[in-house]
């Protein structure tokens, strides 16, 4: 159901018009707490400059404080071509590479990566390759009517081909006035052009809920039909980082898991993991997901000859 | 406890054989119809008794009875509660055929019925772990919106549950929603809901009998491993043009019936149409006010007999959900079924009928323009012949010997897209299989006491070409997604994978006095086809599948014991049933399952085991003024699963603990009469997280001891009550009326349907405290009140 998005969104709309009484309540829950873990969020790219990976302990889920951060960690990622980058220690969670000449990238396309974490006597493991990415041929912006799909307003659409084969995977991510869509709900995943490994839309436009998946979603306390997507002045930046199909499948899970709820939720489940403990007879488990990343770009402003 | 298949089939061999010199004797054989004095829709379950001889039968689903009797004179007693009995006394010397017609109790003078049949029915009959609900109670129950509906009722009977408010299907003694036969006229019928689950496909008006069978599964059924629910619709009024319909807040309804000639054949039609959009418009936002949301279907039936011997039956049904917005998304999906009925008497003591019939549920979504659009279709078809001959050797024996054959056409997905101009296939190839079933049972009567029904079923399936047959990796981590590591290509016909089973059923009744008896059954189900479902709720989109190479058909076991005891000359009728059911290769999901649009569906899908065990207590007040029932379950329902929950047993998504209803009827007066019933329902067990990930800036939920269900939502409780008002009846006019007025959810429980984790909805700024919330979902988070108008012409 997940990845056919706008179906389950158009199956909830329709559910809600069904049940015209029903309602979310926010309520208080009781929930047991586990033992803190270690969560690896390590995304590598071709981008020239330094890069950072983040350590971080999890914390009960109620724990509205930022993750603590993993202090007494060793990070180094080695490249298929033997170089090895040690990540530097910033004592507050992040580990950071930075090269000797502030333009030279990290991550090359077609390389493989190998991340090594050693943290309390454990060694941990991840691989992950870096892959191609298509670059944004345009973003076009729209002025739109009031419809089911949002106010009467500005609406922004990006245009770019699905490299050719099958199996390229990618994230989409939309920043307006240089402020990152960071919701749940605004994370925008395309496996080829389209939604999923099943559908085989290769070598194509990418399908339009994707291409419209850079508009804001607005937030519960604004009235919907009132906050379009953008207005005139406004500045939209696209990228798109190519990822592996394992972290296809883990931001996917995420994606539902973060939003997993109403008539139709799946069973939540824990994410899966790409970092493996070197000691297989440890109890010891490290969770989140290592990936590299290609980027491609564009930016453009809103303006009134739309 | 679980007899052997040589054993049973040794039993039924023998039944067979120790008749036969019995049947040599100088015999007569009264034979023929019970029907309905007003409608002559013909009785089912109407008992005949031979008083001298303390025996009889009942009739069959066509209203058919046959007795075997040795020559002589007897009086001879016809009954169906409800009706005012016959009796007549017949020098029997000849084999005769008689038709009798009951004339229903007067309305004034009725004292309510909650069930009909024998009104001791439940100690006499072998049958156990069955309910029949009366299509006039179902319509004396409180309705929501106005609508009483057949599959919410039975959700108030023991042993039957639902996941929620407005879910698809129903659960029965911890199956699976796809795991109900549901038979519409003997057409299977694979979605058996309109507007998601608030109503059902059938139309009460059209309904003759109902009967839910959750054990002792007799073998003429098969192919579902957790109930049957046989709906049976009415032939028609053979006697004189009849209407009846309603006019309620969200659809109305109209049937006709009349002979097509004066009782020889007859014709129904029924149909319904919502209207849900049109009142709705006014709540609507304006973008929503273009959109179109209804349903509608239609129920027909026409019957007719050629002489004594022969009578042919046509019946279909058409429904349809439709939802349309603006020129944005279009979508509908509905079931189609078609029935041709043969039915025919060899002679007094053979009855045959021969059912051809089809069945197809399909639905359609589009989305967007030209230029961008999504098609999607998916269908499930299939084409079913179930020739059965009941045989009546004599009050001792009755046989049943049949079989049944269907092809199965699955279309998983038949899906365009097109980006910017260019169109993209991404259908999925359609699949095809073929079921089949021969089968033999009795039921027979050892002596006052003791009666027994044995039979057996032997079936077989073949999933079959063309298509892509996929080898998967079996070695990988369990509860993972599974690689396809090899594939191939099947020509049109050829069998990829073929399955054959022997399903043993048994049940004995005991009769420990006349008022009460003790009941076994055992039972085992074979069911062949999946219904690919892991939300909370069973989707419209929701797609069959066959089982193949890598699907493993289910089986399930059976036990059941069960004390039935009536009282105060069967006023109060009580029974207790503990059943334990041992479910072999049960359809489990990996984490995060891509189920719709897959061509390698099959790497998602995981085999596991369940058990399923409970008591149900039941009690029911027939006669008086104040009648209904109280039905309490006790149960458990569990899975294990590789790779899931640590390969530990885990309670299912629709295990419920407790499960208390309570109906009540009470007549007032002549005009006035009030109805009410109130469930509590343990909360079914979901994933709760214990701990958070920081990801990237998301906060992810994780649960430290990766258990599946480890809490449960809270209690629900509801209670749901109304109001009947009859018109005043005109003398010599046919035309009556009644109105009700009711009121669902009377105390405004804002009943849990499920709770969710998530990080707050609105943006946060980087940097900032993230926090998370659990949110609870309500399906009515009010009082609904109602009212329809009603009327009989």
């Amino acid at each position: 159901m997940k990845h056919i998005n706008p179906i389950y969104k158009v199956l909830c709309l329709l559910w809600a018009v069904v049940g015209l009484t029903a309602c979310e309540d926010v309520i208080d829950v009781d929930l047991d707490k586990g033992e803190p873990q270690l969560v690896v969020d390590a995304w590598v790219t071709n981008q020239p400059g330094a890069q950072t990976i983040r350590l971080t302990w999890s914390a009960p889920y109620f724990d509205s404080a930022p993750a603590k951060g993993v202090e007494d960690a060793e990070v180094s990622i080695k490249d298929s071509e033997g170089n090895v980058y040690t990540f530097e220690n910033q004592n507050n969670g992040d580990y950071t590479w930075a090269p000797a000449n502030p333009d030279e990238p990290l991550g090359k396309i077609g390389n493989k990566y190998t991340l090594t974490i050693r943290q309390g006597g454990e060694t941990f493991q991840a691989t992950s390759s870096l892959n191609d990415v298509p670059a944004i041929d345009s973003i076009a912006i729209e002025y739109k009517e009031k419809s089911l799909e949002g106010p009467e307003g500005h609406y922004a659409q990006f245009y770019a081909r699905d490299l050719e084969g099958l199996g390229d995977c990618y994230w989409i991510k939309a920043y307006k006035n240089g402020v990152f869509l960071n919701k749940p709900s605004e994370i925008n995943l395309a496996y080829d052009a389209g939604f999923n490994k099943g559908s085989k839309v290769d070598n194509l436009v990418f399908l339009e809920p994707i291409r419209e998946g850079i508009n804001p979603f607005p937030d519960e306390q604004e009235e919907d039909d009132e906050v379009p997507p953008y207005a005139i002045g406004d500045s939209i930046y696209v990228e798109i980082f190519s990822l592996t199909e394992e972290t296809f499948d883990f931001m996917v899970f995420i994606r539902e898991q973060m939003q997993n709820g109403g008539f139709f939720a799946t069973p939540p489940a824990n994410s899966p993991t790409n970092i493996v403990n070197l000691d297989d007879k440890s109890t010891v488990q490290a969770l989140g997901f290592f990936n590299t990343s290609a980027v491609s770009s564009l930016g453009t402003k809103v303006t009134d000859k739309e | 406890m679980i007899p052997s298949i040589r054993v049973i089939t040794s039993l039924l061999i023998l039944g067979l054989f120790i008749q036969i010199p019995v049947h040599a004797q100088e015999k007569v054989t009264l034979s023929g119809y019970v029907r309905d004095k007003d409608t002559g829709e013909e009785l089912i379950g109407a008992s005949v008794l031979i008083k001298e001889l303390s025996t009889g039968n009942i009739t069959n689903v066509y209203g058919f009875y046959s007795v075997s009797i040795p020559a002589g004179s007897y009086t001879v007693q016809y009954s169906y509660v409800g009706y005012l009995p016959v009796v007549q006394n017949m020098d029997l010397t000849t084999d005769k055929q008689l038709n009798i017609e009951l004339a229903a109790v007067q309305e004034e003078l009725e004292e309510v019925v909650v069930m009909g049949e024998k009104e001791d029915a439940n100690i006499s009959s072998v049958e156990m772990s069955a309910n029949k609900l009366e299509m006039k109670t179902i319509q004396k129950m409180p309705p929501l919106l106005g609508e009483v509906d057949l599959i919410r009722s039975i959700q108030l009977l023991p042993g039957v549950t639902t996941v929620g408010e407005g879910a698809s299907g129903f659960n029965v003694r911890g199956g699976g929603v796809g795991e109900n036969l549901v038979l519409l006229d003997e057409a299977p019928v694979y979605n058996s809901s309109h507007m998601f689950g608030f109503f059902s496909v059938f139309n009460p008006d059209a309904v003759k009998d109902m009967k839910l069978l959750k054990g002792g599964i007799p073998a003429q059924f098969g192919g579902r491993t957790s109930s049957i629910l046989d709906v049976r619709m009415k032939e028609g009024n053979s006697k004189q043009f009849t209407g009846s319909g309603g006019v309620g807040l969200i659809f109305s309804r109209l049937t006709l019936e009349a002979p097509i000639v004066k009782d020889k054949g007859s014709f129904i039609i029924s149909g319904r149409r919502s209207y849900a959009d049109i009142l709705a418009k006014p709540f609507l936002n304006e973008d929503l006010e273009n959109s179109i949301f209804y349903f509608y279907d239609l129920t027909v039936k026409a019957n007719y007999r050629f002489g004594q011997k022969d009578r042919l039956f046509l019946s279909g049904y058409f429904g349809k959900d439709k939802f349309d917005a603006d020129d944005i998304f279009k979508s509908n999906w509905g079931n189609k079924t078609g029935t041709l009925r043969w039915n025919h008497l060899f002679n007094d003591q053979l009855f045959f009928n021969l059912s051809l019939f089809y069945s197809d549920y399909d639905y359609n979504l589009n989305f967007g323009k030209q230029e961008d659009s999504f098609e999607w279709a998916s269908r499930i078809v299939n084409y079913n012949v179930k020739p059965e001959f009941i045989f009546y050797p004599n009050t001792k024996n009755e046989i049943t010997f049949g079989g049944q054959l269907t092809f199965y056409d699955f279309k998983p997905g038949e899906a365009t897209g097109t980006s910017a101009g260019d169109e993209i296939d991404i259908s999925l190839d359609n699949k095809y299989a073929m079921e089949g079933a021969v089968y033999a049972g009795n039921e027979q009567t050892l002596s006052d006491r003791l009666t027994l029904q044995y039979g057996l079923r032997y079936s077989f399936f073949n999933y079959l070409g063309k298509g892509t047959s996929y080898e998967y990796d079996q070695n990988g981590e369990k509860g993972e997604q599974k690689e396809v590591i090899g594939s191939k290509e099947w020509g049109k016909g050829e069998v990829i994978e073929t399955y054959h089973n022997l399903e043993p059923r048994l049940a004995l009744k005991y009769e420990l006095n006349p008022s009460s008896s003790l009941k076994a059954s055992y039972n085992r189900m074979v069911q062949y086809i999946h219904l690919v479902s892991n939300t909370t709720a069973s989707t419209p989109l929701d797609v069959w599948t066959p089982s193949t190479n890598n699907i493993k058909p289910m089986k399930v076991d059976q036990v059941a014991l069960g004390y039935f005891k009536n009282f105060k000359d069967n006023v109060y009728e009580t029974s207790v049933e503990v059943y334990y059911k041992d479910f072999h290769d049960v359809v489990e999901y990996i984490d995060g399952a891509d189920l719709l649009l897959n061509e390698y569906l099959e790497g998602e899908l995981l085999a596991g085991v369940g058990r399923a065990y409970g008591v149900e207590l039941y009690a029911k007040k027939n006669k008086g003024k104040l009648n209904g029932w109280v039905s309490y379950t006790l149960s458990r329902s569990e899975r294990k699963v590789e790779g899931v929950n640590k390969d530990k047993w885990f309670p299912n998504r629709f295990d419920q603990t407790h499960n208390l209803s309570v109906v009540a009827f009470y007549e007032l007066n002549k005009r006035w009469s009030v109805s009410g019933n109130f469930s509590m329902i343990s909360g079914t067990p979901t994933t709760f997280p214990t701990n958070r990930l920081e990801y990237q800036g998301y906060i992810i939920p994780h649960n430290y001891n990766d258990t599946r269900n480890n809490y449960r939502i809270p209690l629900y409780h509801r209670l749901d009550l109304s109001a009947t008002l009859h018109g005043k009846k005109k003398e010599g006019r046919k035309w009556e009326s009644f109105w009700v007025f009711s009121l669902y959810n009377v105390y405004n429980q804002k009943n849990p349907f499920s709770i969710a984790f998530r990080q707050q909805t609105d943006r946060i700024a980087a940097g900032n405290n993230i926090p998370t919330e659990a949110v609870k979902l309500s399906v009515f988070g009010s009082i609904i009140p109602s009212v329809s108008y009603n009327f009989k012409f």
